[in-house]
């Protein structure tokens, strides 16, 4: 497996960062948290990316993307964590296309898709529901009754529900067919009878949505497909997964830096506080699970592009590994930062907060690494 | 691939087919079963001796060494080629050396042309065994205070002091050793590159036990050793210099430890047997989340590996591999306590009968475990270098 970037990976995560630092992007939570925004990103800074082509860079060619795979989206997201910029990138392009590539079989939704892909629908992924993410408890239902599908539930914590053009739903299946008791996927317009979005805001400053759904009525081809008899999402669960894990490393190795240059810079009794042994082990220790947590990614994101067997365990694994490494790196980056480290006036705590928001999402620690260990048969 | 590549593997195909003895195509059981040559070899097989002396022959004992210092001046392509033909075949390495891998670099670097000519092909025969001789007892992390003295008399020098953690010392017809040659100004600039002959009259060697029993270490004491000074390599005061250089080699190679894990499925395959399944899980949920904890650290570690391979990161590779080292050391010391603990009390029997009483291999594996991260510079030592060379910590 070779992990070196090629050159159009290169220019493309050099491009991302350019146009990121170019809006300034890294001022915007704050901007917009200070604000009270309620949408939830800056319709400019979206637009930017759209023009960008961001929205197809995963995609095939075929089906007007870049066909960079989700090796080139993981570039991506890893400037979103550095820049901690808030858009509709996540929920569309690692959740809600991945869906639709892998469901859509439909003329309906294969508009969706593409309509997704060139930027035009923004789109939101609801699974969750309670505090933690478990597929196999998914209440929400779809009953087939007289050609069309009746769906009840509530949905939680779903990432951009407030304003997605459409919320793919996961229900589970109830009807004669043979994907009874399977999960389902249901394209729904939140704004169908039935259908309550409530907006919650996150410590992070973003914004998620409390999806309910009361006696929802849809066409019978709303059902976009149903996913594998296994409650394990896979492969959408190992994309998303993995894309989080990108984040996350972007995260990191932004705190990294600024810790470094702080430990550089800062001086007490006389000398740079860098010069200390015990923060130089440390920060040597970080860095080394640093470039751990990097390689894991990098092949995680290959696998998913090769569709390689090891593809689910290596997401699953990334994101555990993610959650723990990005946990040390923010902490470890307040602490050593001493007193200014916990002032607002740094965005240290802007880091820790959305940190922790995405390592909760879609499974924490505990829920990939018990996924990764089934999935290596122990 | 060009004609001239094809033409030499299938040479070289043909050549191992006939002249690689069948029982030197089976996988290493043990590194007893290394081949090092040496004054005091033993063949066993008696096998090993032929593979070895027609590999040498062949110069393929070290193929990319010019052919009139016993190599056999291949490319990398063809290093290559002859890798994947003898991988093939599974052929053992016909030798296991240090004086190759450890102080030939240095000879290559720094001696001069008679000291190569007069070393490099008795090495490349596998003739003569070398050991390093560097860390003495009241010198190890900090090396440079090393007390070895070399005094100038004529045309030898006369050395006196001890070295210790000297593998296979007790084997070995040469040392290369660091001595102390002046104690004017900075004592790095004291320091020269000495080779002995471990006949030389004065040399006395004691193997040293470890808390897992044997080992390969030992001390070595110099009681009035006359080396001739032709046997210096570089000039006086260029050892430490040397000394670096060579350092960064060991360094790479060490960090192989560890390497194994992430590749198998060892741990879980065993907790399942021995400490049991429920519903094709490991029993006890908090073994299991270590182990799969472990699994994923040593993953991540793999992939850091190929990472740095890859060459992805374009650093600098001497320090990079400090950070490997710690890694993969404190890694593998974390496997085999997780191994001791899937295997609980029955690792910590002992085996065999009163005449022969042994540790089990787990045990053995754990207690040995403890010098990886001491080995080949300790662990903080390694943290000192990333800090300062790759972090640009003051």
């Amino acid at each position: 497996m070779n992990l070196a970037y090629t050159d159009e990976q290169a220019m493309l995560r050099d491009s991302a960062d350019r146009l990121l630092d170019d809006l300034g992007a890294s001022r915007e939570i704050r901007t917009l948290r200070d604000a009270g925004d309620t949408l939830g990103y800056v319709p400019e800074t979206w637009a930017r990316m759209v023009e960008q082509g961001w929205p197809g860079v995963a995609a095939p060619m075929e089906q007007g993307g870049w066909g960079l795979g989700q090796t080139g989206l993981g570039l991506i997201m890893e400037a979103l964590g550095r820049t901690l910029t808030p858009s509709p990138v996540e929920a569309t392009l690692a959740m809600g296309i991945p869906l639709l590539q892998r469901l859509a079989r439909s003329e309906e939704h294969k508009a969706l898709l593409k309509s997704a892909v060139a930027g035009e629908t923004r789109l939101s992924l609801a699974v969750q529901e309670g505090a933690h993410f478990d597929p196999p408890s998914i209440a929400t239902t779809a009953r087939r009754h007289d050609g069309q599908w009746l769906v009840d539930g509530r949905k939680d914590f779903v990432p951009d529900a407030g304003f997605a053009d459409r919320i793919l739903v996961i229900a589970r299946m109830e009807d004669d067919g043979p994907a009874v008791g399977r999960l389902g996927a249901m394209a729904l317009d939140p704004s169908w009878p039935g259908v309550t979005v409530r907006r919650v805001a996150s410590v992070d400053s973003r914004h998620f949505a409390e999806v309910s759904l009361a006696g929802v009525c849809l066409p019978d081809n709303a059902l976009i497909g149903a996913l594998s008899a296994t409650a394990m999402m896979s492969p959408l669960e190992d994309i998303v997964a993995v894309q989080t894990a990108a984040q996350l490393l972007g995260i990191s190795c932004h705190v990294f830096r600024e810790t470094c240059d702080f430990l550089r810079a800062r001086e007490q009794f006389g000398v740079k506080i860098g010069s200390f042994q015990a923060l130089q082990h440390r920060a040597a220790m970080l860095y080394v699970e640093l470039e751990c947590a990097r390689g894991l990614v990098r092949a995680a994101l290959a696998a998913l592009d090769e569709a390689a067997p090891a593809a689910s365990s290596l997401a699953s694994a990334a994101k555990a590994k993610l959650c723990v490494v990005s946990r040390l790196a923010v902490a470890e980056a307040i602490q050593m930062h001493g007193g200014i480290g916990v002032t607002d006036e740094l965005d240290l705590g802007l880091y820790l907060k959305r940190a922790t928001v995405l390592q909760h999402l879609f499974g924490d620690r505990h829920y990939h690494t018990d996924r990764f260990a089934r999935l290596k048969g122990y | 691939m060009s004609e001239e590549l094809e033409s030499f593997r299938k040479e070289a195909r043909a050549w191992l087919e006939v002249n690689c003895p069948p029982s030197m195509r089976q996988p290493y059981t043990s590194e007893a079963e290394y081949i090092w040559g040496g004054r005091k070899a033993q063949f066993d097989p008696p096998e090993q001796e032929p593979w070895l002396q027609n590999m040498a022959q062949k110069g393929w004992t070290a193929p990319d060494w010019p052919i009139a210092y016993g190599g056999a001046g291949l490319g990398r392509e063809e290093r290559r080629i002859l890798r994947e033909e003898m991988s093939r075949l599974g052929c053992r390495p016909p030798l296991h050396s240090f004086g190759i891998s450890m102080l030939a670099p240095a000879l290559m670097k720094f001696g001069s042309e008679e000291q190569r000519l007069e070393h490099l092909p008795a090495m490349a025969r596998g003739e003569i065994r070398w050991c390093q001789g560097y860390s003495e007892p009241g010198a190890g992390s900090d090396l440079a205070s090393l007390r070895t003295s070399a005094i100038a008399e004529g045309e030898f020098y006369r050395v006196n002091g001890s070295k210790i953690w000297t593998s296979h010392a007790d084997k070995s017809d040469a040392i290369f050793c660091l001595v102390r040659t002046s104690d004017a100004g900075d004592k790095r600039e004291g320091i020269s590159f000495l080779l002995i002959d471990m006949e030389t009259e004065g040399i006395s060697v004691r193997p040293i036990r470890l808390i897992s029993g044997a080992s390969p270490f030992c001390q070595v004491f110099f009681d009035n050793v006359l080396v001739p000074a032709r046997n210096r390599v570089g000039r006086e005061g260029e050892g430490w210099k040397i000394a670096k250089y060579l350092l960064a080699h060991e360094r790479s190679m060490i960090s192989g430890v560890g390497g194994k894990a992430g590749t198998s499925n060892d741990l879980a395959e065993r907790a399942l047997r021995c400490v049991g399944e429920v519903d094709g899980k490991v029993r006890d949920p908090a073994l299991r989340s270590e182990i799969a904890r472990y699994d994923i650290d040593a993953l991540s570690f793999r992939y850091a590996k190929e990472l740095m391979r890859s060459g992805a990161q374009g650093q600098d590779m001497g320090a990079m591999s400090s950070a490997l080292k710690y890694y993969g050391t404190e890694l593998n010391k974390r496997r085999r306590e997780l191994a001791v603990d899937i295997e609980g009390s029955a690792a910590l029997m002992l085996q065999g009968d009163d005449q022969a009483r042994a540790f089990t291999s787990t045990a053995a594996e754990w207690l040995r475990s403890k010098a990886n991260s001491i080995e080949g510079g300790t662990s903080e030592i390694q943290l000192n270098i990333i800090a300062r060379r790759i972090l640009d910590l003051p």
